[in-house]
Parts: C-alpha cells; structure tokens; sequence
C-alpha cells in the first residue's frame, strides 16, 4: 500500500501534473460558482483537451473539476441564494440564512473545512477499497459485467428522476444512440447514412456537450429570468472571518464525520451521487440535531454535514469506476469516455496494467483536497466577482467553446452540426423536464452492455438462465428487480395499511 | 396550452425516432441460432428494442399529457408570465440557433477567425444587445485566447480559410 501511494505520489506530485491539478480545482470551483454551467458541461467540454494531454493529466485534471465545483456551488448557494451546483441545493437552506445573519464567512470556512475533511477520508478510503475490489472484480464475467451494468442503468432511473417513464425513455435514446456506427461483435455498420464518419459512432464529448452545453444556453436564452442575478449578501473580507471557532467545529463535528460516511456509500451506488448525498446528509441532521427548531434558520450543521457529504460522493463515485469499469453518474461516465478516448479500460485490470494511472488519480485528489482548501479560504473575492460577470457574455463564449472544442475532436464540420443537433434535443429536453443522465449512461453502457450479453449469451448457448445461474450475478438482478418494483410494492404497502408513513420512492410513472 | 402543445410534440419526436429505430434495425440480423454468425442476439436487437421501448414511452407520455390539466403542466403559471413577451425570448433561441449554424457552416470555407467573429460579435451586440465596445473588445478577447490556447499551447490545426 504505503509502495503504491509512493508511485502515485511520484506520478501526480510533477509539476506538470500539480499544475493540471490547480487547473482542475480552480477551474471545477469557477464552474461551481456559475449556476447553469457544471461540472457535466464543463468536463463536456475539456474532453477534447484529453486529446493533446496524456491520461493521468487528463483525469487529474477533469477530477479536479468534479470535486472543485462541489465547492463553487457552496460560494453562490451562501452569498446568493442561487445553487451553483444540484448538490449544493441544500446548503441555500442554512448557509444563505447564516450569510444574512452577517455569518457568511463561517458557512462558507466550514463548508471548506469540511469538504476538505471528507474529501480526504473517501480519498484514503478508495485507497483501501479499490484494491481488493478490484481483485473481486476479476471474478467478474460478462454475465456479472451484464447484471451490473443493468442494475446500474436500473438505479440512475429509479433513484435519480423524478419520472421513471421519462428516464426509461431517455436511456432507450442512449441506447439507440450508443447504436450508432460499427456494431462491437461483428462490425456491421448501423445507421450511418453512408457517412464515413459515423462508423466509429457519435463522440461522446460531442454528445455531451450538445445536450449540457448548448441546451443549456439556448434554454436560458429562452428565460432571461432564469439568467438574472440576485444581490449578493456581504462576502467575507478577511481570512479570519472564514476561520470556524470552538463552538463551531463543536455544533460541526459530528455533522461532518456522518455526511463524509453517509456521502461515501451514496457516491458508490450507481444512480447516486453528490446532489443525493447532500439531501441525506440534510435530513439526517435535522432528525438529529437536539434542537430541529433551528434548522431553517442558519443551523450551521446544515451546511456541515451536506457539504461533506458532497464531496465525500465525489471520492466514492470513483470506486466502481476504477475497480468494475462502471460509471456511477453521468460525470464518471464523461471520466470513462475520457479513459477510452486513450485506449485504456477502467476496471479490474487497471491496477495490473496501468498502476501509474491508478495511483496518479487517486493521489492527485489528496493533492486536489489539499490544493481546494487552501485555493478557496483566501480567493473567495475573485470567484465573488466572478459570479458578477452577466450571463449574457458567458453564453455567447460558452457556445463558442463548445463548437470550436467539437470541431477539434476530429478537424470535422459534421461534429459541429452534430453538436448544434443534440444541443436542440438538450434544449427541448431541458425544457420539458426529459433528464440527461440516463440517456448519457445508457449511450456509454449501451455498446459494452451489447457486448457481455452476447458474450455470455454465446456462452451459455442462447439461454438467458446464466444471468442467473451464476451467484454475484443472480444478486445484482435481484437487486435491479426490486429497485423496479419499488414504487409498486411500496404503492401496495400504503394501500394495503401496511406502512402508514413511508415516503413514496423518488420516481412515479408518468 | 404552449408547454402542453411543445411537450406532446418532442414527445412525438421521440416517437418518429424511435420508429425510424425500430424500423430499420428489423433489416438487420436480430437473432442467430447457430453457425457461423454465432449464438444470441445479432447486430438488430439493441436497436430494435431501444426503438421499440422509445415508441412505447413516447405513447405513454402524450397520453399522460393530453390528460394533465393546465394547473399541473404550469404549476407555477410561468408560461403565463413567458408568454407576454413570448416573441423575444424564441427570438433569442432562433437567434443563437442560427448564427451556430452559420459558424457551422462557414468554419472550413471562411477560416477559424473570421467565422469566430461572426458567431461571437452578432450574438453580442444584436442578440444580448451588448455596446459596441463591449460587444467587440469581448469578440476579440476570446477569439484571440481560443485561437492562442488551441494553435500554440495545444497543437490544433484550425482552418484558416480566406487568411493564409
């Protein structure tokens, strides 16, 4: 362990890597602090960087960004009253009420402290999980790569839409979409009008930023309400200011320690996250605090706990993807799309084959949690002002960004018009409340989903029992059943009088 | 009901794909036995029962709204408020829609920076009706750090059309 740390360390402490690092976070905590454009988007974007970088830069870098703009999301949620980021939501309930009492400084050093904290624990905790995950994984065959990736596409529907029949139909497109091109058994060319470029399939930068970028714009250039800017409340001047005292870290402590914990296990479910983690962490220590009463009113354990928790999702998002090769949400997704565009596969053999990349990233967000706490406590005045720069310059630049990084992917228009494309598509999408995460995961799994199944197809012979046959697979489909069969059993529970107070599940059909 | 009408018809959008999907996907192998194209599903069943489950969904979805009373598509009224000025706010859309297209389309005949100019400038100053100096000093600003980041920092080569 301590061996593999030293490599990574070695690897992710070069100047050039530490300098794609502090890009990262800064980056990640600019893109934080503007509502509208996240980490989705902006990692969209930079893909096509990752072209001219090598890999462990690359997903330095783009991690950076991931775990940076949980943290500029905190600045505009406390100061403004606007989440910067779904994650930081939340933190609009306490730390914009703790701004207004002249305590802004505190939300936002504690929210700092804090996800500096729980970054560093899931951090260490993927150092010792990712391991022996990873040798478990080799045990894995395409029947349990296919009972995975089901039971992944599965969670990110029922757990993170709010309409399941949306989602379903959403991730219906991905596959459609992920169909595109060369087909991966047999390299029979499918709906590629006779485009030569087609056959290696849409690119997923190209994908994603249509949908989060340019529908992004084009859906606040419709509302220019949605794009108008609040008063901020007084930011923090000095350094003292942002410095939590005894009796602060004494109402945080225990906060932090469970919204780190809580956030880690809700970064590793596939369908979870960042923004699910940070809503637990909320409820959790309202049911807890000794006196509930306060909350709503600045409690400062609301901006404790859910900020950790955010970030400490973040470290254990990258758990499946580098041990299974399973993006957990959309972001890990782009991270995979960023590992594949340089011909490496995340998963079991990883650590075998591409130790340096391994330990690089995961010693690089030690770095990262390091780089963020000390970048965020003394620069809160720029990104301040940054956040004062009027959208109606960003959104012609962020356009510009994304159609010029499309047509660098591969020096082609078509990419260009593709990008304009799928940016209607993510308009009307956005619009009309259809979610992207489903469809980006579905379109990233689709080709490999296609690929285990007809593998383990052609090993069983035709006959689909293998999926059950097999134990670690049996227990993922059972499991993806009955996230299926949740909102039935639990519509039956309630109307059967069984359960008088249980919250129906996120999704509804319709 | 505008939302209503515009939902009903990306819905129905998403239907025509996943038709077109399903349709073409039954031209291609679906299922071999044995032999030499192997066992299981072949290259048409995941395009087939994506388009299939598209075309389902999108039924069930138009069918969910055409239920829904105007109080639950527009809880918050706010396509009342939108619609009042609802010519300038597509205007925007068609606006940006437009100028990508021609910057699209000029890219490679053009070159990099005169199409740059005439996506970033128009935009600016006619569509977010920015002043002249703004309009022109940001235009040339990220036109200038694109163009330095991606040709000198990054290696890209960018078209450079009527300027050799």
């Amino acid at each position: 362990m301590l061996e593999n740390l030293a490599l990574g360390f070695s690897i992710s402490l070069s100047l050039s890597n530490l300098f794609y690092c502090f890009a990262g976070v800064f980056l990640g905590t600019l893109v934080g602090v503007l509502p509208g454009l996240g980490p989705v988007a902006t990692i969209a974007m930079l893909l096509t960087l990752t072209y001219k970088l090598d890999l462990v830069s690359a997903i330095i870098m783009l991690s950076g960004i991931y775990y940076g703009a949980q943290y500029g999301g905190t600045i505009t949620s406390v100061l403004l009253k606007i989440p910067g980021e779904s994650s930081t939501v939340v933190t609009v309930i306490e730390g914009y009420e703790m701004a207004l009492k002249g305590m802004a400084g505190k939300a936002l050093g504690i929210a700092a402290f804090g996800s500096f904290i729980a970054g560093s624990f899931g951090t260490l905790v993927l150092s010792l999980l990712a391991p022996p995950l990873s040798k478990m994984a080799l045990d894995f065959g395409p029947p349990e790569y296919t009972s995975l990736m089901a039971l992944g596409m599965t969670l990110v529907i029922y757990l993170g839409s709010k309409s399941i029949s949306k989602a379903i139909l959403m991730a219906a497109f991905g596959l459609a979409l992920g169909t595109i091109g060369m087909d991966p058994v047999n390299s029979f060319e499918r709906f590629t009008f006779g485009i030569s470029s087609l056959r290696e399939g849409i690119n997923m930068a190209v994908l994603a930023m249509g949908l989060f970028g340019i529908g992004e714009i084009l859906y606040l250039a419709e509302s220019p309400a949605a794009r108008a800017l609040h008063e901020t409340v007084k930011s923090p001047k000095k350094l003292k200011e942002m410095l939590p005292n005894q009796k602060d870290w004494k109402a945080s402590a225990w906060p932090i320690g469970r919204g780190t914990v809580l956030g880690f296990l809700l970064g590793v479910l596939p369908g979870g996250g960042a923004t699910i983690a940070s809503f637990a962490s909320y409820g959790l220590e309202k049911r807890l605090a000794p006196e509930s009463s306060l909350f709503g009113k600045g409690a400062i354990q609301g901006v404790a706990g859910p900020e950790s928790a955010n970030n400490a999702a973040v470290s254990g998002a990258f758990v499946p993807l580098l041990t299974l090769g399973i993006p957990a949400n959309v972001v890990m997704a782009l991270m995979l799309g960023a590992f594949m565009i340089h011909g490496v596969t995340p998963g079991p053999f990883i650590l075998k084959n591409h130790p340096d990349v391994f330990w690089g990233v995961i010693t690089s967000m030690y770095i990262g949690n390091v780089l963020l706490l000390f970048l965020n406590v003394p620069l809160i005045k720029i990104f301040v002002k940054i956040i004062e720069i009027p959208y109606v310059i960003l959104s012609p630049i962020i356009v510009f960004i994304c159609l010029t990084g499309a047509y660098t992917i591969n020096n082609n228009s078509l990419d260009v018009l593709l990008v304009i494309i799928f940016g209607c598509v993510g308009y009307l999408m956005r619009k009309y409340d259809f979610e992207g995460a489903p469809l980006i995961l579905a379109f990233v799994l689709g080709p490999l989903l296609e690929i285990s199944v007809r593998q383990s197809l052609i090993m069983s012979k035709g006959s689909p029992m293998i999926f059950f046959n097999r134990p670690i697979s049996l227990v993922l489909m059972v499991i993806a059943f009955f996230a299926i069969l949740s909102p039935i059993l639990i519509f039956a529970l309630k109307r059967w009088g069984l359960v008088s107070n249980l919250k129906e599940s996120k999704g509804g059909y319709g | 009901m505008m939302l209503k009408k515009g939902e009903l018809l990306t819905s129905l959008g998403f239907f025509a794909a996943g038709l077109y999907t399903a349709v073409k996907a039954m031209g291609f192998p679906i299922w071999a036995d044995s032999g030499l194209m192997g066992l299981g599903p072949q290259e048409g069943l995941f395009p087939l029962a994506a388009g299939a489950v598209m075309m389902a969904l999108s039924l069930v979805n138009m069918v969910h709204i055409r239920r829904m009373s105007p109080a639950q598509i527009d809880p918050l009224g706010e396509e009342t408020e939108e619609r009042k000025g609802s010519r300038p706010t597509y205007f925007r859309v068609f606006s940006y829609l437009t100028f990508m297209l021609l910057f699209g389309f000029l890219l490679v005949k053009v070159g990099f920076l005169i199409s740059s100019f005439l996506l970033l400038f128009p935009i600016l100053k006619f569509v977010e009706k920015q002043r002249w100096k703004r309009a022109i000093s940001t235009t040339i600003a990220a036109i200038f750090i694109s163009y330095f980041v991606l040709v000198y920092f990054l290696g890209v080569p960018l078209p450079r059309g009527l300027i050799k």
